[in-house]
């Protein structure tokens, strides 16, 4: 073989060798890229993912403070309703204190207490606020309530030295037991145990 | 023969020359598409996605705003019923305090 021969036989597979080179490294690269693509791709899905979990989250967390804001403007509604019967229920209780019935409603929870008690003869404690009613009344009383108990009762009036909005507690003589019957009593326990049933009615519920 | 081995040599060197330029060119493929995979990479790891934020702030300002005109209606409503039934209410608690 001659050398020119020769040389364009080497210079040719030398061709080869590099088209061969060149090929893979392309290949290699392409190989490189498209991995690097899914890879990102797999990122970006997973931070998309991610993103979209802490939005949801924040905006879980946001509708329920907003709820809540939302209860409390209700609440706050419900609130101003029930301090309005109480003002406007002590404006009533206040002007009853006023006239003729209170004698009749004064007789009626001593009655009770002495019931309660199971006596005859009882110490009754009344507002310092009520002191004149009592003083002017106290027979009246006795004599309504010996009629309502349907025996005759004795019962020493006497002034609490508390002020309270009216009604009595009734005790034995010896002040060992007591029987509570305050108007301010029953309006605290009413508004505490039996709240439901007035906000059933201010909903238009039945009594 | 000398100068035929010379010759041979020669055309030995210049095909050594055109595989070294060829690894060099492939080495140089291989670098750019590495480059071009962190680049890929990088990219991905920074990703924002405004859009879908500002989707989510689009919904979520309309339902708190729903919300909210349903709770001030609800408000307005518990309100207004409780006043028309004030005096019942009243009426019930002086009942049962002096009754």
């Amino acid at each position: 073989m001659s050398i020119e021969a020769l040389k364009k036989e080497i210079i040719s597979s030398a061709e080869k060798e590099k088209e061969k080179i060149i090929s893979e490294a392309k290949a290699e690269a392409q190989r490189i890229i498209e991995e690097a693509n899914e890879r990102a791709l797999r990122i970006i899905e997973r931070k998309r993912a991610q993103i979209e979990s802490e939005l949801r989250n924040r905006k879980e967390v946001a509708v329920a403070v907003k709820r809540l804001e939302g209860k409390r403007m209700v609440y706050e509604q419900i609130m101003k309703l029930l301090d309005e019967v109480r003002a406007k229920s002590l404006e009533k209780i206040k002007a009853i204190k006023e006239s003729d019935e209170y004698i009749e409603i004064v007789s009626k929870f001593i009655v009770e207490g002495l019931k309660d008690l199971n006596i005859t003869e009882a110490k009754v404690l009344y507002s310092s606020s009520d002191a004149d009613f009592f003083k002017k009344n106290s027979k009246k009383i006795t004599d309504k309530v010996s009629k309502l108990f349907g025996k005759k009762v004795k019962l020493e009036f006497l002034d609490s030295n508390e002020s309270f909005l009216g009604g009595v507690i009734v005790s034995d003589v010896d002040e060992k037991v007591f029987y509570v019957s305050t108007f301010d009593g029953k309006l605290n326990a009413l508004f505490e145990e039996r709240l439901d049933e007035i906000l059933n009615i201010l909903r238009g519920g039945v009594e | 023969m000398s100068e035929e081995l010379n010759k041979l040599l020669e055309i030995e060197r210049e095909a050594e020359k055109i595989i070294e330029a060829a690894r060099e060119e492939a080495r140089k493929i291989i670098e750019s598409a590495k480059k071009e995979a962190e680049e890929a990479i990088r990219k991905a790891e920074e990703a924002r996605f405004p859009e879908l934020e500002e989707k989510v702030k689009r919904e979520l300002d309309e339902e708190l705003s729903k919300l909210e005109d349903s709770y001030k209606e609800e408000a307005k409503k518990v309100y207004d019923t409780g006043l028309e039934n004030l005096d019942k209410a009243v009426e019930f608690v002086v009942k049962e305090v002096v009754g």
